[in-house]
């Protein structure tokens, strides 16, 4: 079959009738996306979207929340950090709250605000909270290369930078049930669409690479089911087919990158010389998917000065008792399945942080209530 | 919800649910009478005003207004404000009720692309005046000074407040002025709790002047500007004067202002300018044109999605909007896109909606459309049922919109829908370009750009 237009994609996903399948979008900024198109209405019940751990404030661990308010507090030290992290609950506060009290929490919108603060007041100190995934880390690469080239000494990183990579190879190890993976877009962008190809042979799946626009993922969402669909076909049919060898036939994974304008097979090489220049992998610990090995991104031995201890904030004991949030960022259960959400946990009221992100799942559910309209 | 807040935060002032949360939990509760309590944009008073039809044409105030500082008991201000009320003379007057409002302004930067401070504090009050329906007449004005500010930027933003008042037909007849203390040393390390560490931070990052951001003498010197304003009622609109059948305009592209100011906040360079601009001559063109408006709204802060749930929550009814009609300017779409804003809780300084009955929606949108600053407007949606036929309504309302039949998940929908929803609230929902449904809730937070 072959299938052109976009409106001809979307009725094949409206009416499609077959096996069921679970479909995973990894990053946030996806799940946002699905419900702004209003997507989910309109697909067949046989296929389900999940989302995934793609949302880097999400996995933070609370600990690293505290050590923040720590620096607000601290005298003669400033935090500053992106809009997205005010509102996670950390132990005891989140840093909204400790700005309101009187710390020094500056949002900022890019990492390179804080050198002019920092070389009008060079008696005082300033935490950059950094955390996000590959798509964040070379901006802070290039801070680094602007605070070593002006000699800025009073500026620290206090790093949540992860890789979302192994994030993905362990959902491809710990639920086997997930169909197939929406790609990070922004992600992607860095690493490349090649950097899949070894897990989609590894683990049987396939894999795109899509923007975020509706078209993009009517495109994406299709070529997804397609392929499982594939896959699904290959391994059910290699074991009833008389004659082939008694193992069940290898499962064929696939990559397809459908962001084209954005997203090459290679990525982006300078990008990743600049993350490399500065950082370097090691083990840490995601909310709901615990110690992963070399997936976070900490600064290089010879730069420890501009670390403001990143490593060990590992404590993650804040979620209250009844909060799923692990279970949403692995797929396990849809957001609204929380006995929380809703009631207990609402955006104004987050008792778990991906109720509080904007690229949190729970709170991306909670805004655009697709549960009302499927 | 600043129902579980114990201090203010950010999202207190963004215009969305903290917003109500904080009307409801701490001014609602102390000054409720029963003329706040219909939290209109401003309040329709038991008192007459004389009314002056010169005054309501667009574009030919009463009297051009001298620029003067305001200052209290401005005598200047005063006599022309009894002049102006003379001129249409005694036998043309009539009286009308009184209606006012209030606003404060706190923008930065103080100046941008496409306004200043001032316009918008000019704009902002006299936009609410005339989205009760009535004639804008006076404005009042308060200033709060930051210690550092150039007095060359101060007489810029009260000119162009002076000339917006001009433009507006409106006269600027009594004004306060206080300075504060520059804002960078109020809360300087307060756990340390040695003030005279941040008041000398101020003094040193003043000294080395230059640069931009909170820890130099750039952010020093900031204005903060409140107005109010009187106007007489022309025809009285409600926000809760939506009905079933009705159309929903939009005056023009969403998200400017937001983007603008967003723009020179982070640095970036493009072409995106604020549509701060009064709203007066597509308003005195619907009424002039009796077209029979039953809500108009401008759309500021918590943008398109905050103000209809606004609407459809205080008249009780569904609105329904379709995605393709929303009129959005492709550079803002794209800066959006890049930042993960949605231009549907994007906040805007010279848009409204005017909702209204749907035989006359092509009149009024012609109308609109005339004006200068309503270009691009369009009709984006109607008002399609009681919000209390909520359960059944909006599932026939989805199924009539996409042409498709969601039975098979009617069920659990309906709950999901009645336990996400409070009862009490209006429904808005928006069919998507691929024919989704999506609900458009009020804005939540602070509206921020997403760091992945």
């Amino acid at each position: 079959m072959n299938i052109r237009s976009i409106a001809e994609k979307l009725e094949y996903l409206r009416t499609r009738d077959g096996e069921p399948l679970k479909l995973m979008e990894v990053c946030g900024t996806h799940t946002a996306g699905i419900f702004r198109s209003g997507i989910r209405g309109v697909l067949s019940p046989t296929i389900r979207l999940i989302s995934g751990p793609g949302c880097p404030v999400c996995v933070t661990p609370a600990a690293y929340i505290d050590r923040c308010a720590m620096y607000a507090r601290m005298p003669a030290h400033t935090l500053a950090c992106f809009g997205d992290m005010l509102k996670v609950p950390g132990s005891a506060r989140s840093l909204s709250e400790v700005r309101a009290e009187g710390g020094r929490v500056e949002m900022i919108y890019s990492p390179f605000e804080v050198l002019d603060w920092a070389m009008s007041a060079p008696e005082r100190t300033f935490v950059i909270a950094a955390v996000g995934f590959e798509t964040t880390v070379p901006a802070y690469g290039l801070l680094m290369d602007e605070l070593i080239g002006r000699g800025i000494e009073n500026v620290k990183l206090l790093t949540a930078l992860k890789s979302a990579i192994p994030a993905i190879e362990r959902i491809c190890q710990t639920e086997e049930s997930v169909d197939g993976f929406l790609c990070p877009g922004h992600v992607s962008v860095i690493t490349g669409s090649k950097v899949y190809e070894p897990l989609a042979e590894r683990y049987g799946k396939p894999f795109v690479v899509a923007g975020f626009e509706a078209e993009h993922l009517v495109h994406a969402i299709y070529e997804l089911t397609r392929s499982a669909e594939t896959v699904k076909a290959d391994s059910t049919g290699g074991t009833n087919t008389p004659g082939q060898s008694a193992e069940a036939p290898k499962k064929r994974g696939s990559v397809r990158n459908l962001y084209g304008e954005a997203v090459s097979a290679e990525g982006n090489p300078k990008a990743r010389r600049v993350m490399e220049r500065y950082f370097k992998p090691g083990a840490a610990v995601w909310r709901g998917l615990g110690e992963m090995d070399a997936s976070g991104l900490y600064l290089r031995g010879e730069y420890r000065r501009f670390d403001a201890g990143s490593r060990g904030l590992d404590e993650d004991g804040c979620l209250p008792d009844g909060c799923l949030c692990a279970d949403v960022i692995t797929g396990r259960i849809d957001p609204d399945a929380c006995p929380m959400f809703g009631g207990a946990c609402v955006p104004g009221n987050a008792q778990g942080p991906c109720m509080v992100s904007s690229e949190g799942a729970c709170g991306i559910w909670y805004q655009n209530a697709s549960g009302t309209f499927g | 919800m600043s129902e579980y807040a114990k201090n203010i935060t950010m999202a207190h002032g963004s215009g969305g649910r903290d917003s109500a949360a904080l009307m409801r939990g701490i001014f609602g509760k102390h000054f409720s009478n029963r003329i706040l309590d219909r939290m209109e944009d401003g309040a329709v008073l038991p008192l007459t005003v004389e009314t002056d039809p010169v005054s309501m044409c667009v574009g030919t105030p009463p009297l051009a207004v001298k620029a003067a500082l305001p200052c209290g008991n401005d005598d200047l201000c005063t006599r022309n404000g009894v002049e102006a009320d003379r001129r249409g003379g005694p036998k043309n007057a009539q009286r009308a009720p009184l209606v006012v409002s209030t606003d404060s302004f706190v923008v930065t930067p103080v100046e941008f692309c496409g306004g200043d401070i001032g316009k918008l504090a000019v704009c902002g009050t006299v936009n609410d005046i005339l989205m009760m329906g009535a004639t804008p007449k006076y404005l009042t004005c308060g200033f709060i000074l930051e210690e550092g500010l150039e007095l060359a930027v101060l007489d810029r933003i009260v000119a162009s407040m002076a000339a917006a008042a001009r433009e507006a037909g409106v006269l600027i007849v009594a004004g306060d002025t206080k300075v504060i203390e520059a804002r960078g040393t109020s809360n300087a390390d307060a756990y340390a709790g040695d003030s005279r560490t941040g008041a000398d931070d101020a003094r040193t990052d003043a000294k080395r002047g230059g640069g931009h951001g909170r820890f130099d003498a750039g952010k020093r010197g900031g204005v903060m500007i409140n107005t109010a304003g009187i106007g007489a009622l022309r025809k009285s609109v409600s926000v809760s004067n939506a009905r079933p059948g009705d159309a929903v305009i939009v005056s023009g592209n969403l998200g400017d202002h937001h983007a603008c100011i967003l723009s020179a906040r982070m640095g970036i360079e493009n072409g995106i300018q604020s549509d701060c601009a009064l709203l007066s001559e597509p308003v005195v063109s619907l009424l002039n044109d009796e077209v029979d408006v039953h809500v108009m709204r401008d759309v500021t802060r918590g943008g398109l999605g905050t103000v209809l749930n606004e609407i459809a929550t205080a008249s009780g009814v569904t609105i329904e909007l379709a995605e393709r009609d929303i009129p959005v300017d492709p550079e803002v779409r794209g800066f959006c896109g890049i930042m993960g804003l949605d231009p549907i809780y994007m906040g805007n300084e010279g848009k409204m909606v005017a909702i209204v009955p749907e035989e006359q929606a092509e009149r009024a949108l012609a109308l609109i459309r005339a004006s200068e600053i309503g270009r691009s407007a369009r009709i984006i949606g109607a008002v399609t049922g009681d919000a209390d036929a909520f359960g059944a309504g909006a599932q026939t309302g989805a199924q009539d919109m996409s042409g498709q039949t969601h039975a098979a998940r009617g069920q659990s929908a309906d709950r999901d829908a009645l336990f996400w929803r409070n009862p009490r609230d209006g429904l808005v929902i928006m069919r998507t370009r691929i024919g989704g449904l999506r609900r458009i809730d009020v804005l939540f937070g602070e509206g921020l750009p997403r760091i992945c």
